[in-house]
């Protein structure tokens, strides 16, 4: 049984995956890495829209792109949705608990707090697609999209599904940023976005968000990107047994490495020094390549670097010299690792 | 391979571990009245189905720091519960997952910390919202259990903790894990209190499910869990299984953000596709713990699903909500738990008052707690906002 | 009245954040619900709160039925009825 990722659709700090090759790390705006966002319109009634919070845009939005990119319609059999947030509908929230505050429980609005559910995204999409199938949610800090995807891998295995969209979606506010940054997770702006990204002068990571969803499907197609063989968490343990835990995946693969590694490193310097770890427990002589400066530091990053991944694969193929297998090693705090391997088609 | 249910734990209004709980339905006490550890300024007005403890006593029962958000204590105290009822022979080389579940996460500590943000941002204390999200209040619990092999957070409002039971049979299923200990927590805040309050859903007065004359739910509080383990390994560990998990689904009734459809959709085609998953027949179902909320729309909703899958013949039914209050992320977990019990015991659990049927329904939930030594299949449903839908169904093993 | 009525409907655009018309194309009369102006039951609740926030005027759930938010009409009448005593 196989799995398949046929479609991508992402709202990211970068303008698109079509040319991976070229995807050049954007200028942060002051001091944290916002989404480049498409006019809603173009995917969401506004009549609809009116009342939805921009992660909730975002998050229906690169759905839909997934599906359109798959080629796939609503009613072409799709059989669920399931989502990974890590911050959940912050908007919502925030403004729900400021008007909380400032009314002393008086007078509050519906609709944040209806909105601000964490499975608001995803039922939101199967609202709009008209989907009655199963439908998840996952909010487990940076390994939210990995337990989303890891579901949506059961179900093409136990044959409960054969296509699903699955995605990971985090929001940034001023509110969050602020709080968190005082919590110590963001560094400092640096003038040049590259560079200053990893620079291991000051500690935290670049402030960042997103939305990428997938159309995951135990059938391959023509818009197929490629094959999903391993999605993998490893809790409240060291890079070393992530590194074994890769082993071992690639083993099952008949590989003896990645082509290429694509690897968490933020800038954060307890973070990356566990990146170093990892890569060196791993034995991995290939390329290695990160993603973070184009996305930023967000519990569902991974789910961008799954798409850079998968857009590789695909559009590079038959290149001279270009990845077949491609693995991915995410972590954001010491309790939670995880690993994803995909293969061309 | 069967999951098999082999341990449970509780915390609710009606006590504080699973023979507490019991002994409440025997004599027919619920756990509704004024909220005395919930700072809210409408305390005077609501019935609240409150734990009777306050954090600090919480927290000394579990030798954890008093200053947690509640999540985190509510969580420890059940799961502690289920955990102790594992074999250590069957701990013994497993692989072990904490699946849990929660819709507020850290909130409690969050709304205290807003009031400071919002008038000193600078001096607010952030190290009251360091748990705030969902995930951590699970590490927090498995690292105190010593649970490393897989941990996760579903969080789909009312429905998370049945779903955090699905994914835990699955994942043994699946051969990723061995055991799991499946279920979630969620405290009562002002944060969720106010906000169903703004829907207009809330009764004042002791909620009364599945009556005609129903008013709305009332908020309640608490944490669940349940030990999810194989049956080859439950039977060489000498586990004692309650019972059975023997079907499950889930739909999305895709109507409206926080209502259900009229006809049920979703909670229909969740029903039907459990006792699909489950090869049973509704004729097979001795008694279902309905969603049950007691608001106008819910009930309905509930109901008629229920009578278009069971058509005139209807299994007892009632509604625990009228005794723990709605529990929100934990409550499709201690539904579970009331589900297993009422299977290992054989008895039925009953609605705390009823009078008059939903209009054109007529279904008489059972009115008091009693013996059913024929009971061999109970059906639970916990249905979210978002038109999330699930239902499990237990079975005597 | 004319006046409350203009505000009624200003407000009526901003809060619900209704983009697709503007306040002085909402007919005095007009049904706002279902066909009318597309509103649905939580935006019934979000107009609950607006009138008590604006008004100072609380629907009880009695009248927080269809009557009260047919149109910006019965919304006015409601408001100058029940203003004097709040």
């Amino acid at each position: 049984m196989a799995v398949y990722l046929n479609g991508i659709g992402a709202i990211a700090p970068v303008p698109s995956f079509e040319a991976p090759g070229t995807i050049g790390a954007q200028a942060p705006k002051g001091d944290r890495l916002a989404c480049i966002e498409p006019n809603y319109a173009a995917y969401i009634d506004p009549r609809l829209s009116r009342r939805m919070s921009r992660i909730v845009k975002m998050g229906i939005t690169a759905a839909k792109q997934a599906l359109q990119d798959a080629g796939l319609g609503a009613e072409q059999g799709l059989d669920g949705v399931i989502a990974g947030t890590g911050w959940g509908c912050l908007e919502d929230t925030l403004d729900f608990l400021q008007k909380l505050v400032v009314n002393k429980e008086e007078m509050l609005s519906p609709t944040a707090f209806i909105h601000s559910t964490h499975n608001t995204i995803a039922g939101q999409i199967a609202y709009q697609l008209k989907c009655r199938g199963y439908n998840s949610t996952y909010a487990h800090r940076n390994i939210s999209f990995e337990s989303a995807l890891l579901d949506a891998f059961l179900q093409l295995e136990e044959q409960t599904a054969a296509t699903l969209l699955v995605g990971g979606v985090d929001e940034l506010t001023d509110t969050s940023f602020d709080i968190l940054s005082r919590l110590g997770a963001y560094k400092a702006p640096a003038n040049s976005p590259a560079e200053g990204l990893y620079s291991e002068a000051a500690n935290g990571a670049w402030a960042g968000e997103g939305a990428t969803f997938f159309a995951v499907s135990n059938v391959q197609g023509p818009s197929t990107y490629a094959q999903l063989r391993t999605v993998r968490t490893v809790s409240f343990s060291t890079p070393a047994d992530a590194a074994l835990a890769a082993q071992w995946a690639l083993q099952a693969q008949g590989l003896a490495q990645a082509d290429l590694l694509l690897s968490g490193y933020n800038g954060d310097f307890e973070n990356d020094a566990a990146c170093r770890a990892f890569e060196a427990a791993l034995g991995h002589t290939g390329e290695v390549q990160r993603f973070k400066h184009l996305c930023g530091e967000y519990p569902t990053s991974s789910a961008f670097a799954l798409a850079l991944a998968a857009s590789q694969l695909k559009h590079k193929a038959g290149q001279a010299g270009v990845p077949t297998s491609i693995l991915i090693y995410n972590r954001a705090q010491q309790d939670h690792q995880s690993i994803y391997l995909l293969t061309a088609c | 391979m069967e999951v098999l249910v082999t341990g449970v734990g509780i915390i609710c209004a009606l006590g504080l571990n699973q023979e507490e709980v019991l002994a409440s339905f025997e004599q027919h006490a619920s756990g509704m009245g004024r909220a005395q550890h919930l700072a809210t300024r409408h305390q005077p007005d609501y019935t609240f189905g409150e734990v009777k403890l306050s954090n600090e006593a919480l927290a000394a029962r579990s030798g954890l720091p008093a200053h947690l958000s509640r999540t985190i204590l509510l969580s420890y105290h059940a799961a502690r519960e289920a955990h102790a009822s594992i074999p250590a022979q069957a701990l013994a080389g497993a692989r072990v997952g904490f699946i849990s579940a929660t819709s507020v996460g850290g909130m409690d500590k969050s709304e205290s910390f807003f009031e400071d943000y919002l008038t000193n941002p600078a001096t607010a204390d952030v190290r009251k919202v360091v748990n705030h999200d969902c995930g951590k209040s699970t590490d927090y619990v498995a690292k105190k259990l010593d649970i490393k092999d897989f941990t996760t957070t579903i969080s789909t409002a009312c429905s998370s903790s049945a779903n955090a039971i699905m994914l835990g049979a699955r994942m043994i299923k699946s051969g990723l894990l061995d055991i799991v200990v499946a279920g979630g927590a969620d405290p009562l805040t002002r944060f969720t209190f106010n906000g169903f309050n703004t829907l207009m859903i809330v009764d004042p007065e002791q909620c009364r499910p599945l009556d005609e004359s129903r008013e709305g739910l009332n908020l309640g509080e608490g944490a669940a869990y349940v030990v999810l383990m194989a049956d080859h390994l439950a039977a060489n560990s000498g586990a004692a299984p309650l019972c059975r998990l023997s079907g499950y689904s889930n739909t999305n009734d895709a109507y409206h953000q926080t209502a259900l459809s009229d006809e049920g959709e979703g909670p229909y085609l969740a029903m039907s596709r459990a006792l699909a998953a489950s090869g049973l027949r509704p004729s097979d179902i001795g008694y279902i713990n309905m969603h049950g909320t007691g608001t106008k729309n819910n009930d309905s909703a509930e109901g008629t699903a229920i009578r278009r899958l069971f058509g005139a013949e209807l299994p007892k039914l009632s509604s625990t909500k009228s005794f723990t209050g709605h529990t929100l992320a934990a409550s499709g977990a201690i539904e579970a738990v009331l589900s297993a019990k009422a299977l290992q015991l054989g008895c039925i659990f009953p609605n705390y008052t009823f009078s008059e049927s939903v209009a054109g329904l007529d279904m008489q939930p059972e009115r008091a707690f009693h013996a059913d030594a024929s009971l061999q299949h109970v059906l639970s449903n916990s249905f979210g906002f978002g038109g999330n839908c699930s239902s499990l169904i237990f079975s005597r093993n | 009245m004319d006046q409350l009525k203009a505000d009624l409907k200003k407000l009526l655009v901003e809060h619900l954040n209704l983009q697709h018309i503007k306040p002085e194309e909402i007919g005095d009369d007009q049904p706002i619900f279902g066909e009318g102006l597309g509103l649905d039951s939580i935006d019934a609740l979000e107009l609950i709160v607006m009138l008590q926030q604006h008004y100072g005027v609380r629907l009880t759930k009695a009248e927080s039925g269809p009557q009260v938010l047919y149109s910006v009409a019965t919304m006015a009448d409601y408001i100058t009825a029940h203003q004097k005593q709040a």
